[in-house]
């Protein structure tokens, strides 16, 4: 079954996907992690209006998803990666990198860069394991 | 003549032989052509050489300090200065630049240049204080660390403004890569151009002055503003600002496979953790320090109050410093690498290529490549000792028993003992720690980089990361490990990175290449379009070719060493660059013919270059 992204199918779909045998990769990788997320995707061309998820990541677990339309109140959180829907789509398809992606400003980053250094395998992985959610993009 | 608004139209010639000081006018001319910093500095080396080709430690070569036309104006990261002449450690063209505040004092005090002639025949410094220039007895002072040295001189000046440049003891005892030091432990570390001082007996120059005053529009201010907001959003500026350089650390190891571990033989390092920037930034980090104008301030200042390593507060070690020293040795204890970064800056020391001569010491002993009557009997020379790493950078430095042979370079060393593969070097100059295998672009960056291999006059391991300036023809270019294709983007990375170098701004500083050249119009006195912004750094390029020919460079000579292409497991995931590919079309690209290394007569022509 296939999920539409952004939408809050699509993130439940993909904290099983971490949180199940394809997602080892990352749950070896994020072992130590502690940190919450905002995934936020601003509207372009091809996403009328822009959205955010939520993502509670602790030691290789999943722990919490949520999903947020524009202009609802969105939770307070560590870390924030923004960026433009076709960029994400770019992102999720593998076809970019998510270091990358900022280095190349499609994305920005917001909270402890030490942090975040420590874990580019981990944030890797994290991306990695989005491309085994079966996506279906607007 | 009124000064071109940037520059001050003068330079100083200090010949130490016969102790005479003379101001000249600025070739105006050619700093049009040639824009100021490593840049100009090559077209009067060039110049001089048309007289005569010498040694690098003989008594004739010349020693050039330049700042380029952006050099100390109110503008973001003009910092910078350039050091150029024949490198003892190549013996083709050397250059190393530095940032702090001594370049731009230079320009305060009114010359944009000095060119140091001649050898004395004791040691001496240079003072000089606006019009006041002497040359001063350093008697007292030959034989001190850099540290001890630019304090005792400050004291007996009574003048603590003052900036100052000096050597250690590196430098003064000919060390073929040691460092000209300037503002306390800021490096113009490669290419050894401390030794080139040191055989002119020459131990400092400290300068001060009064004029800061340049005659720029109301537009300077206005684009130096814009360009500044643009660079700050930027994540790496963030980062850098956050975790300097080392910041990069992590990312290196765990993600690229960037950062060289035991001698570019080793494809993982877990420890890399200890040794981070990130690591830095919780445990000995107590501040940070900017160059003049640098809104990044990536300089780490470190402190470590008591044990073993202890320290006073000082500059914390560099990506490089910690890959020459950490990685690359296999040493994960942060605070003993702090101390030997400390210890290599007080001899004056390159941490680039000691790090690297040492990694090959410690290979060759371990591949019994060594007699044992040539080692010292108290050392353990396993990969990991930071006893050792500290104990051989000081019998380098001062070119005691086995030293005496590491302080020629790594690649005297391991041709001394017959193995020359072992050593990562290109032209000679040990290769900093950005690996080809991790971004495949870099192999061409330092075969054909004018100083021997070389990260500052091309970073394409950036470029290959994302960091691209299509208006430039510096764009996206997917497949970091990509070979085919990519001779555009390498060049002209290399071009704009020699006007870098020539202007003289940081490289960490990246507005958008239009803003660069409404800068660096406004401080030429010209208007200067996008295009012409790679065209000279083409010019110097090519220029810096033609010395290196003179000097008997070689396109033999641009082969990767053997060490440097096993296939590693780990992040880089077994690639190895294809040089010849890169080679091939770079050179069809340049318009250099492949087999001699010239540029094509036609390329000389639209690069203005004829008369060369």
């Amino acid at each position: 079954m296939s999920y539409k992204f952004p939408s809050k199918e699509w993130i439940e779909s993909y904290k099983d996907t971490l949180n199940s045998e394809k997602g080892k990769p990352w749950q070896e990788a994020a072992k130590t992690w502690e940190g919450d997320f905002l995934f936020v995707i601003e509207p372009d061309e091809r996403l009328e209006k822009g959205h955010t998820f939520y993502i509670d990541l602790w030691h290789g677990e999943c722990r919490k998803v949520d999903s947020f339309e524009e202009g609802e109140k969105v939770p307070e959180s560590e870390f924030e990666y923004k960026g433009t829907y076709s960029n994400w789509l770019k992102v999720i398809s593998g076809e970019l990198d998510p270091i990358k992606g900022i280095l190349t400003r499609k994305f920005t980053l917001k909270g402890s860069k030490a942090k975040v250094m420590r874990a580019t395998k981990a944030a890797k992985e994290l991306v990695n394991s989005a491309q085994n959610v079966d996506t279906e993009f607007f | 003549m009124v000064p071109i608004s940037g520059y001050r139209g003068k330079i100083l010639r200090i010949n130490l032989t016969e102790k005479e000081v003379k101001t000249e006018p600025l070739d105006e001319e050619n700093a049009r052509k040639f824009v100021g910093g490593s840049g100009l500095g090559a077209y009067y080396y060039y110049k001089f050489m048309e007289q005569k080709v010498v040694e690098a430690l003989s008594p004739e070569n010349i020693l050039i300090f330049f700042t380029g036309p952006l050099t100390g104006l109110p503008t973001a990261c003009s910092g910078r200065f350039s050091i150029c002449s024949r490198s003892p450690l190549t013996g083709i063209w050397g250059e190393a630049n530095s940032g702090g505040k001594f370049g731009p004092e230079l320009k305060f005090a009114g010359y944009d240049g000095i060119i140091v002639e001649g050898k004395s025949e004791s040691p001496v410094y240079i003072y000089i204080n606006d019009e006041k220039i002497e040359i001063r007895n350093a008697n007292d002072y030959w034989g001190m660390g850099v540290f001890e040295s630019q304090e005792k001189i400050l004291q007996s000046l009574g003048d603590e403004t003052f900036k100052i440049a000096c050597i250690g003891p590196a430098g003064e005892n000919l060390v073929k890569f040691a460092s000209i030091m300037n503002d306390g432990a800021r490096a113009a570390g490669r290419t050894g151009l401390g030794a080139v001082m040191g055989s002119k007996m020459l131990k400092a120059i400290v300068v001060k002055g009064s004029n800061k005053h340049f005659s720029l529009p109301e537009e300077f201010k206005e684009v130096s503003q814009e360009a500044q907001d643009t660079i700050m959003k930027d994540f790496s500026t963030e980062l850098s600002h956050d975790l300097g350089t080392a910041g990069y650390v992590d990312l290196a190891v765990d993600m690229f496979g960037d950062l060289p571990i035991r001698n570019w033989s080793q494809g993982t390092y877990e420890n890399a953790f200890n040794i981070s920037g990130a690591t830095m930034s919780e445990t000995i980090l107590v501040g940070r320090k900017a160059c003049y104008r640098c809104p990044i301030a990536c300089s780490r200042e470190v402190e470590i109050p008591k044990g073993k390593y202890k320290l006073p507060k000082t500059k914390g070690p560099e990506y490089e410093t910690i890959g020459a020293f950490g990685t690359n040795l296999l040493i994960d204890n942060l605070e003993a690498l702090a101390y030997a970064n400390y210890m290599a800056n007080s001899y004056g020391i390159d941490t680039i290529s000691s790090g690297a001569t040492i990694g090959v010491f410690l290979d060759l002993v371990s591949m019994n490549a060594i007699p044992k009557e040539d080692l010292l009997d108290n050392l353990d020379y396993s990969f990991g000792n930071p006893e050792t790493l500290i104990e051989l950078l000081r019998i380098i430095s001062y070119r005691e028993g086995i030293g005496n042979l590491l302080a020629e370079g790594s690649k005297k060393l391991a041709e001394h003992y017959d193995q020359l593969d072992v050593s990562p070097q290109i032209a000679g100059l040990e290769v900093p720690y950005h690996d080809p295998r991790a971004f495949s672009g870099m192999a061409v960056q330092y075969l054909t980089s004018p100083r021997g291999a070389c990260h500052a006059n091309g970073d394409a391991y950036l470029v290959l990361q994302g960091l691209i300036f299509p208006e430039l023809g510096i764009d996206d270019i997917p497949n970091r490990f990509e070979n085919k294709g990519i001779a555009k983007q390498m060049a002209n990375i290399q071009s704009y990175r020699q006007l870098y170098n020539a202007m003289t701004i940081c490289q960490f500083y990246n507005p958008p290449a239009k803003l660069v050249a409404k800068l660096l119009g406004i401080a030429m006195g010209e208007e200067i379009v996008l295009e012409e912004l790679i065209l000279l750094g083409e010019r110097i390029f090519a220029l810096k070719r033609l010395i290196n020919l003179k000097f008997g460079w070689k396109t033999e000579w641009e082969k990767i060493p053997q060490v440097m292409l096993q296939k590693l497991e780990g992040p880089t995931e077994g690639n190895i660059p294809d040089y010849e590919i890169q080679l091939k079309e770079w050179y069809t690209y340049r318009n250099y013919d492949r087999n001699t290394g010239e540029p094509k007569i036609d390329e000389l022509k639209r690069l203005e270059l004829l008369d060369f």
